[in-house]
């Protein structure tokens, strides 16, 4: 006789993966996307590159810049600052490459389109990278290195290369010594911590006014 | 009643030790100088002397002067590094044996070097450098990085970022590098000022491990060049 042909959910439920979860992805019709298409027909008109479909939120409130937050070219970045851009990803095989504020929400890489993230977290997050200055010397850096490639690894061939390295790096720490000497306001328009405090000892809010002068307001 | 909790017993610890000691601080007032042991300043004449060098004399006739430390010395044998290297390669507080055992390796090259120039032919004997001082410095110099890694964390990974490193800490691993090395790596009967001026003999004429180690830290600091921008400083 013949093999018998069971119905689909029996084999199913005698090879015991349904009850392991193992079971076929849902597919459901996608969302209309209404911002991206609406973004898509206007870059379309305005010539310009479009950006990725798949923000279905708008951008947050008080962080746009520009035209409604895809300002600048290259990155879209939610805080519509310029980020600096990222170099190609590590060799190493596993891990994931950084992406635009170039870093990771735990195990969840932070996607452009910040498909991912939750708004209030990506504000947290890029207000995080504002706070910290740009890291300098990147170019003699890749300079040195480019030579190094080339000449494998022999430092007497790039020694050009290696003193202008060394008079970027000096250069860079003077003025940041220079910079956090003198008391003026940072690029952001904030003074350090300690600068505040340091002010409010010396000239602090007076909150309790003497009675005589209260009295002599009212009058 | 009961024996006081191990929680209130931290509490009442942490607020006795104050959060942030300084672990190098000195108590001199800050008007106090640095000691000048540099004799042959002091025997120039007054006329030689340049503008600055003429206000600092002046000054130091007014303003106090620290003591100066033990380990600095104005006799022309003394060398900084070499006293640095010295008490890298001290245990237990054994000067004496530090310093003979340097000696023993700087003696070594010396010997070593001068073999090597009698053997050589009238035109090589040039080029043969027999002072072991001056094949100290080279060799340490070809041992320092140029960039070191950093781990910086970002976002819940951390990541080796390549960074540029200051001038003592460079120093301070090319010696760390040396004496690990001649540490580790040698037979039991051979004896630390051989197996140190060996090293170093590799490490003038650039290869050795210690220079293998370093171009390694380069190597994985050209791998990681992406993770630049991380560095906020």
């Amino acid at each position: 006789m013949a093999a018998p042909v069971y119905p689909a959910w029996v084999t199913r439920w005698v090879s015991g993966r349904w009850r392991q979860k193992k079971r076929p992805p849902v597919i459901r019709p996608m969302r209309p996307l209404v911002l991206a298409n609406k973004v898509a027909n206007r870059r379309e008109q305005a010539g310009g590159e479009l950006p990725a479909p798949g923000r279905q939120r708008p951008p947050p409130r008080g962080e746009t810049a520009g035209d409604g937050g895809w300002g600048g070219g290259g990155r879209a970045s939610p805080c519509g600052v310029d980020l600096p851009p990222v170099g190609p990803p590590a060799s190493s095989p596993g891990a994931v490459p950084p992406l635009s504020c170039g870093f990771t929400l735990g195990r969840v890489p932070v996607v452009s389109g910040l498909g991912r993230v939750p708004a209030r977290k990506r504000l947290v997050l890029c207000r995080a990278a504002e706070g910290k200055g740009l890291s300098t010397c990147i170019t003699e850096m890749s300079v040195m290195m480019a030579c190094w490639k080339q000449n494998d690894f022999n430092d007497t061939a790039c020694a050009e290369e290696i003193r202008v390295f060394y008079d970027c790096v000096a250069k860079a720490e003077k003025e940041r010594k220079d910079q956090n000497e003198e008391d003026t306001l940072s690029p952001r328009g904030n003074l350090t911590s300690s600068k505040v405090n340091k002010l409010l000892r010396r000239f602090p809010q007076i909150t309790r006014y003497p009675l005589t002068l209260i009295h002599r307001k009212e009058q | 009643m009961a024996a006081p909790s191990a929680a209130g017993l931290a509490r009442r610890l942490r607020a006795w030790l104050p959060r942030l000691t300084q672990v190098r601080w000195s108590r001199y007032n800050p008007s106090f100088l640095e000691p000048e042991v540099n004799k042959e300043l002091y025997q120039k004449p007054w006329e030689e002397l340049s503008e600055e060098e003429k206000e600092k004399l002046e000054l130091k006739a007014v303003q106090p002067i620290k003591a100066a430390p033990p380990t600095v010395s104005s006799s022309v044998f003394s060398d900084p590094m070499i006293s640095k290297f010295t008490n890298m390669m001290m245990k237990d507080g054994n000067k004496v044996l530090a310093r003979s055992l340097m000696a023993q390796t700087l003696e070594a090259i010396k010997r070593k070097q001068l073999e090597k120039y009698h053997k050589a032919p009238e035109d090589e004997k040039e080029t043969i450098e027999c002072n072991p001082y001056v094949i100290f410095h080279q060799a340490l110099k070809n041992c320092q990085p140029i960039i070191g890694l950093s781990s910086i964390t970002k976002g819940g990974k951390t990541y080796q970022v390549p960074v540029p490193l200051k001038d003592n800490r460079k120093r301070f691993l090319a010696m760390k590098w040396l004496i690990t090395e001649c540490r580790e790596n040698k037979n039991r009967r051979m004896l630390m000022p051989e197996k140190l001026s060996q090293e170093l003999l590799q490490a003038f004429n650039n290869e050795g491990p210690i220079i293998k180690k370093k171009h390694v830290l380069h190597k994985m600091a050209e791998a990681n060049r992406a993770y630049a921008h991380f560095r906020w400083w």
